[in-house]
């Protein structure tokens, strides 16, 4: 090979052969540096503080001077990735619109999350939102939901140390949701704001308790179950789990004991309103979904032919409808027995919709199990309902566990739906923020946090049914590339 | 203790009395459950019991035509039924239990019994249900099954009645006919949009080009995971505040008028059947012309290509001055009877609503996320070789997308494909949140100022039953076509 002599040479070497080591690093920064110039210059052109601090120039020249370094990171990423980008003439043009697209949008996301966006109205809100108007408004009654925090912390931190991961991988993250959580609770730029009472060390103490608590399960369960053989971790999930059940129960005794004190089902509101919605309907709709699923494929019609009827009458309607029944008709027909409340209602119909779904997932995953299992567990000498529950029903589990996170997910963002009842849920306080007279007609602010809100826990989910899918081995990725 | 006979059993506890206590511990502790069940069972039952009872019983929970046969079911014996039926209803569903549980039957009495067990358990339910629905059928004006409140005045106005006219003393069944063909028209439209969006972008996907399947990735993950309640709002929002103000719509050549409170655009009038029969018989000659020409495979000479060329062009020649005589378009037009915007209105064109168009945009996304999802997936589940043999024939990108990759992934497309536009048809009953009046909004109403909820919701059920078999049956068709050729 020839030896470079000049100038030219070395860089006609350079740019042929260039492939930094460090491809992602350099990627993420080259991404990172094109955002922050972005915002740079349109802070400059607004006039605006860069992260609070007060920039030194404001000459209309370094928008544009800030906008090219922008662009210039943008095509450092091109030519990164040149030999995917940049190889034939149709693909150039695709990358250029793309790249196009890409800019123009983060131009726009940028301006509205940064410079145009109130988002005041979140913040000044946000015990609303988590708790919904009536804990807001009655500030000593939200004591009742600290205990069921500490359970959650405790269950969380023990459930991630005895995953067999890196301790990295689960305390930096949480740790800077710790930091969120801190700042979110205690710093408050309003604090003469709020009928309800809201005591600062009170709250940071309680918080810093959560934080200690899960940090402390995380690091004891990951000593104990570092190296763990399997059947332990199971025993422990086992403990876990029915320490989950145990804590939706504790919850619900803590807000709302048996007598006259506690707080109604139907004040209940807020983020904290969706999650026992979408837990319970989840721990409920599994019993439901168990049972008819075994009651359809039984060939016995008493068992067979109710559980049919039941799948395919609620099947047959949107979720909607069956909320309106419930709000509408179910307190006739419950109203001697029991007198529910809306949310009460809302969890039973939430249930039994997510169990129907769930009994038809289940009953692909039945059939899917060999018979050979069942033939195998019968010879073994195993009842009838301990080769269900013990050989079949596991196995079904497992084939459709993908399908049962999806449902999950589904019901999860379902629970937004319950506002159509008057419940104050998460995204009802959301849809009324803007009437408050500071911030008038501020719907997409708190309409795409609420949404994000959702968002993230679904994403979250869906991430953690990848990785399930991953472990089980029930991928099917062999094929398909073109364009 | 189940394969022993009660008198050796006896007589060993009396020669052994200790016996007794052990064999209760052993059966307290092997059957906790089921004796906690039992016990909730009781407490249930006790309840249901007591309810149905006094349904039977004249009075404020009375059904009268009973009250002949029951006169002697008095408040104290009740008291008495309550306590005692609930007591031999469970000892008689945990004995079935136990006798069903320690195997002491053969399968087919296996199968009797545990029928029977699951009857007598279900029986204080099943009592108390179809007796209150019997009271509710005749004292509960919302429990009377009956269409005639469907006859009367609607007693209310829609908001989006394109292209049907309503007013108040129109009867409910036209305001229903009206909300259905309302959701018909949003669902249809999504569909087809979604699947040409979701097609493209599942196919992105997978692109080799790193930006965008990035991008078609962000858009579809963002989407996914956003409830669709979220995103019709803040379409409906975003759109009110996008769209101009009624006194400053934009105006597009004198045809389409944009404003945040209606969109208008031209409407079409059919001016001469005779003219659209014309253009309809040109296209079937045209058709089976061709046909008749392609009956021994397509002639692809130079000399048969000019001759399909000059046929086409005739066609569309003909097509276009025949429609053209056929239909004319009236032109919307804005009258201002005052200065303010408030009181303009249009009288000719046809109206399309913000809120539909809201809807679409919102059920377009979120199903096109769904079927982006389900071609991505039936694409990587083919098998490699596919792609390398198209590659090794030398055809383009788009061939190999077009007549290798895409037909192959059908197959096992249009299965997961059909639940996805079940559920668009389900979810076009989330109008309601963005005031758009679909059969469920219409339904809504209609319960609210009626006040039948009971025969309303079971006829929503039954529209929506029949939508989702009629999307269900015609799919099935499509499956069948496409998997008639075996590979």
């Amino acid at each position: 090979m020839k030896q470079p002599t000049s100038l030219a040479d070395y860089l006609s070497i350079w740019f042929s052969n260039y492939e930094p080591v460090q491809k992602t690093l350099h990627t993420r920064i080259s991404i990172f540096a094109a955002i922050i110039f972005l915002y740079t210059a349109m802070g400059i052109d607004k006039s605006r503080s860069w992260f609070s601090l007060d920039l030194p120039f404001n000459d209309p020249l370094f928008v544009d001077l800030f906008t090219l370094f922008s662009i210039v990171s943008f095509s450092y990423l091109g030519y990164l990735y040149r030999d995917d980008l940049f190889n034939t003439m149709s693909n150039t043009a695709i990358t250029l619109l793309c790249f196009y697209v890409i800019f123009k949008f983060l131009e726009g996301t940028m301006s509205f999350i940064f410079f145009s966006a109130n988002w005041e109205v979140i913040w000044v809100n946000r015990r609303m939102l988590a708790v919904g108007p009536y804990f807001t408004s009655h500030g000593e009654e939200i004591a009742r939901l600290w205990p069921s925090v500490y359970m959650i912390a405790v269950l969380l931190g023990c459930g991630y140390g005895s995953l067999g991961e890196k301790q990295k991988n689960f305390v930096v993250p949480f740790t800077i949701f710790a930091f969120c959580l801190v700042i979110g609770a205690v710093y408050n730029i309003r604090p003469e704001g709020g009928s309800g009472h809201y005591d600062y060390t009170l709250t940071l103490q309680r918080v810093l308790l959560t934080l200690f608590l899960t940090y402390a399960s995380f690091f004891i369960s990951h000593y104990f179950y570092k190296d763990a053989e399997e059947y332990q971790l199971n025993s422990f999930h086992q403990i876990l789990s029915v320490g989950g059940i145990l804590a939706f129960i504790l919850t619900i005794y803590f807000i709302d004991p048996p007598g006259d004190e506690g707080v109604q089902p139907g004040e209940w509101g807020g983020l904290f309103l969706n999650f026992i919605l979408a837990s319970s309907a989840i721990v409920l709709g599994f019993g439901v979904g168990i049972v008819l699923a075994f009651g359809r494929k039984s060939t016995l019609p008493l068992f067979s032919w109710p559980s049919t009827i039941i799948i395919e009458t609620v099947r047959s309607g949107p979720l909607v409808a069956w909320l309106f029944i419930a709000y509408i008709l179910l307190p006739d027909i419950l109203m001697p027995i029991w007198d529910a409340d809306r949310v009460s209602r809302t969890i039973l119909i939430l249930a039994l919709f997510s169990g129907c779904y769930l009994a038809e997932i289940l009953r692909g995953g039945l059939q899917a199990v060999p018979a050979g299992q069942r033939e195998a567990a019968l010879s073994l000498g195993l009842s009838t309902t301990q080769t269900n529950m013990l050989i079949v029903l596991p196995q079904a589990v497992r084939i459709t566990m993908p399908a049962i996170v999806s449902n999950i997910i589904g019901l999860w963002k379902d629970t937004s739906l319950i506002h159509l009842l008057g419940i104050h849920d998460a995204f009802q306080v959301a849809k009324v923020l803007p009437a408050q007279w500071e911030f008038v007609g501020l719907y997409p602010e708190a309409l795409l946090f609420v949404g994000m809100i959702f968002w993230v826990l679904s994403f979250y989910l869906s991430k953690i049914s990848q990785r399930i899918e991953k472990g089980l081995g029930l991928r099917n990725e062999s094929g398909g590339e073109m364009t | 203790m189940s394969n022993m006979s009660y008198s050796e059993y006896f007589s060993e506890v009396k020669s052994n009395p200790r016996k007794l206590f052990d064999d209760s511990n052993f059966f307290l502790l092997n059957n906790w459950t089921l004796i906690i069940g039992i016990f909730f069972y009781y407490i249930v039952t006790n309840n249901f019991f007591r309810q149905s009872l006094l349904l039977f019983q004249d009075g404020q929970y009375g059904v009268p035509f009973y009250y002949d046969y029951l006169e002697a079911l008095t408040n104290p014996v009740i008291d008495i039924l309550s306590f005692w039926l609930p007591i031999i209803f469970s000892i008689l569903v945990f004995s079935g239990i136990y006798y069903l549980n320690i195997g002491s039957f053969n399968p087919k009495q296996t199968d009797r019994n545990g029928q029977l067990v699951f009857f007598v358990a279900l029986i204080p339910f099943l009592l108390y249900f179809i007796l209150q629905l019997l009271y509710l059928n005749q004292t509960d004006k919302s429990w009377y099954f009956g269409l005639e409140y469907m006859d009367e005045d609607s007693g209310f106005q829609l908001s989006n009645d394109w292209p049907w006219e309503t007013d108040l003393h129109d009867s409910r069944w036209k305001f229903y006919a009206v909300g259905i063909s309302n959701a018909i028209r949003v669902v249809i439209l999504s569909i087809f949009l979604s699947t040409i969006i979701g097609t493209f972008f599942g196919v992105a996907r997978l692109s080799t080009n790193l930006v965008l399947s990035k991008i078609a990735e962000a858009y579809v993950e963002f989407f996914r995971n956003m409830p669709l309640v979220v995103q019709l709002f803040f379409w409906l929002t975003m759109l009110g505040d996008i769209l101009p103000r009624h006194n400053e719509m934009w105006i597009f050549w004198d045809w389409f008028y944009v404003s945040n409170r209606t969109i208008m655009f031209p409407r079409i009038v059919l001016d001469s059947i005779i003219f659209l029969l014309l253009a309809i018989c040109c296209l079937i000659g045209f058709r089976a012309y061709t046909n008749y020409l392609d009956k021994d495979g397509v002639d692809d000479s130079d000399e048969g290509l000019r001759q399909r060329m000059y046929l086409w062009i005739g066609t569309l020649v003909a097509l276009s001055i025949f429609l053209k005589i056929a239909f004319t378009l009236e032109q919307p037009e804005l009258v201002k009877p005052n200065s303010g915007y408030a009181s303009w209105y249009f009288t000719e064109g046809e109206e399309i609503s913000v809120p539909f168009v809201a809807m679409m945009i919102g059920l377009t996304i979120y199903t096109s996320v769904q079927i982006a999802e389900i071609v991505r997936g039936s694409i990587q589940s083919l098998p490699r070789g596919q792609v390398e043999a198209a590659i090794s024939l030398g055809l383009s990108p788009f061939q190999r997308l077009r007549l290798v990759i895409l037909p192959q992934a059908l197959r096992s497309m249009i299965p997961p494909m059909n639940n996805q536009y079940l559920n668009c048809w389900k979810n076009s009953s989330l109008a309601i949140i963005i005031s758009f009046s679909d059969h469920f909004a219409v339904t809504l109403t209609i319960v609210n100022n009626a006040g039948q909820a009971v025969p309303a919701f079971i006829m929503l059920l039954i529209t929506y039953q029949i939508g989702s078999l009629l999307i269900s049956a015609i799919m099935n068709y499509l499956n069948s076509r496409v998997t008639s050729v075996k590979i």
